[in-house]
């Protein structure tokens, strides 16, 4: 049984490599806009049956994501997504702050968390994003918000 | 080389996935009920919201730790 | 006339806004700004000198603030090395230094109050809050074996010396013996603590109260004093249908409420201060939900000032006339120091 759930846990793992593989492909068609766009995105993690009582409480990093949004998604070329599964929809729609929303059929264990900035994927982390990961991420939108010289929303 | 690099470049991320790959440590049966109504449900100072919790909570460790 | 009319508005004005009018809020900590962004509070205290210092369980990070809410400093990452904290924090204390009670890494972290690490704790059981007072630390856990909580007694490198108050509330003896039955007596039966700064006694009261407010005094080495009761501030009855777990096929009674003492804090050698929420029913519909800091004189339990609590908030701390409450409800999770004069 252990090694079954290592398996399911690698083949998770090389899902989310894959992702982040495409992620860098997808831009490649977009030769124009692709090298000065960056796209933070969320891959919602599947729910875990004992650690939860309440319908939001899946959302781990719920207060992390829409801060990011609410400080950098008036930036034209910082594009939000969110990958989830049909099931958890509803609940991102209603707590989660996105540009666009992908349903997808499989997730990753934990959320997951991608920055690209064209091709180049810049930050990934799995799990609870903390405040060390958070102060990377700000600084890497900083940076890339002030390469493109446009004021932030704040 | 192309196809080298690649492959070392995917046991690498997997190993660093498979170090840090960490996420919020639910404890064992003997620990779960004080964890998840003192430490998970805490978060909901209703007490509504409180008791709802702490009842999936009882609901969860009845059915998979008892 | 106009006295009339005056002697109209002040009976209006009285009768609108006598809640919190006693309540001034001095500082409020958390925004955008990310040195003042919190994800999860999970505790927060007051030093002598009006300092706050916080600590975020989702964000694992402790931080700390002057007593005009500036940022100083702030420690930590996620992880289980030097430095580094959990997502599952429980509590923080403050007596000589800083305790934090990091759950998750199953381990005390002590601290100066410049955030710089002293050493760490070991933690022999789940605790699930932590004081301390002098050579003491004391932590809640649940009884061994039992389904009722206890205040531990350890000393400052967190050897086990002594357990008292293994009691529970009258009502739990109701509780019909099944396993889920079991489980809610766990919950039923926990206990809220604080310890006073000068003297070190320790007041324990039950989460959930029964027909009476029972506060248990003991020294600050465990030994009996003396038991305190205050009354509800509504007529109340533990309702029995609650003791009953799930309510799958339950009815529920037209009326009922539900009160719960969140915290219980020492606010001086003289006074108590009790966290106390009020919900109304209908059905199983929540229709009014209420908070009140509740001020009781610490030796005859009478209930000395009542104040409604203005936000959606959990008391972390107290301290004299002030007051440290955490929001983690709404877009930005809040402190916020309250100053209470009465």
């Amino acid at each position: 049984m252990q090694a079954f759930s290592k398996v399911l846990r690698l083949v998770e793992l090389l899902l989310i490599v894959f992702s982040v593989w495409s992620c860098t492909q997808e831009r490649d068609a977009d030769v124009g806009q692709a090298d000065k766009r960056t796209v933070v995105s969320l891959h919602l993690g599947i729910k875990t049956q004992m650690s939860s009582g309440c319908s939001s409480c899946e959302l781990v990093n719920k207060y992390q994501w829409n801060f990011l949004y609410r400080i950098f998604s008036g930036k034209e070329d910082i594009e939000f997504v969110v990958y989830c599964s049909d099931e958890n929809k509803r609940e991102v729609e209603q707590n989660l702050l996105y540009d666009v929303l992908i349903l997808v059929d499989k997730s990753p264990e934990t959320d997951e968390l991608v920055v690209c900035h064209g091709r180049k994927t810049m930050f990934q982390k799995a799990g609870v994003l903390d405040m060390f990961s958070m102060r990377q991420i700000t600084e890497l939108l900083m940076d890339s918000a002030l390469e493109n010289e446009q004021p932030l929303r704040k | 080389m192309k196809k080298v690099l690649l492959a070392l470049f995917l046991v690498l991320v997997l190993l660093a996935a498979i170090v840090d790959f960490s996420p919020a440590s639910i404890p064992p049966c003997d620990q779960y009920l004080e964890w998840c109504v003192f430490t998970y449900c805490r978060q909901y100072y209703n007490p509504d919201q409180y008791l709802q919790c702490v009842n999936k909570c009882a609901e969860n460790y009845a059915l998979n730790c008892l | 006339m106009i006295k009339k009319l005056l002697c109209l508005i002040t009976i209006l004005a009285i009768f609108h806004f006598p809640s919190y009018a006693d309540l001034k809020k001095v500082v409020s900590i958390g925004s955008d700004d990310i040195n003042y962004r919190f994800f999860g509070v999970a505790g927060a205290v007051l030093d002598d000198q009006g300092n706050v210092y916080i600590c975020d369980s989702k964000g694992s990070f402790l931080r700390k603030y002057d007593s005009d809410g500036k940022f100083i400093k702030e420690i930590g990452r996620y992880g289980q090395g030097p430095g580094e904290f959990s997502n599952t924090i429980s509590g923080l204390y403050l007596c000589d230094g800083l305790f934090v009670l990091d759950t998750g890494n199953n381990r005390i972290v002590e601290l100066d109050q410049e955030l710089n690490i002293r050493r760490y704790i070991k933690l022999s059981k789940l605790a699930l809050s932590i004081m301390g007072f002098s050579d003491n630390l004391y932590m809640i856990s649940r009884t061994p074996g039992r389904f009722s909580f206890e205040v531990g007694v350890y000393d400052r490198n967190g050897n086990y010396i002594k357990s008292f108050f293994d009691r529970r509330p009258v009502f739990i003896e109701r509780i019909e013996q099944s396993k889920i039955g079991q489980a809610l007596s766990l919950i039923y039966s926990s206990i809220a603590a604080t310890v006073e700064r000068e003297t070190g006694e320790v007041a324990i009261t039950f989460q959930w109260p029964g027909e009476n407010i029972e506060i248990f005094r003991f020294s600050k080495d465990g030994e009996f004093i003396k038991k305190i009761v205050s009354d509800h501030i509504i007529k109340y009855d533990f309702p029995e249908f609650r003791l009953k777990g799930l309510p799958t096929n339950l009815r529920f009674p037209d009326q009922s409420n539900l009160i719960m003492i969140r915290s219980i804090h020492s606010l001086d050698e003289k006074r108590l201060l009790l966290e106390y929420w009020v919900n109304e029913y209908n059905l199983d519909k929540v229709v009014k939900e209420n908070e009140y800091i509740l001020i009781v004189d610490r030796n005859s339990g009478q209930l000395v000032h009542r104040e409604l609590l203005p936000l959606k908030s959990g008391i972390a701390d107290a301290r004299k006339s002030y007051i440290c409450a955490i929001s983690n409800e709404g877009d930005v999770p809040e402190v916020v120091i309250y100053r209470l004069d009465y």
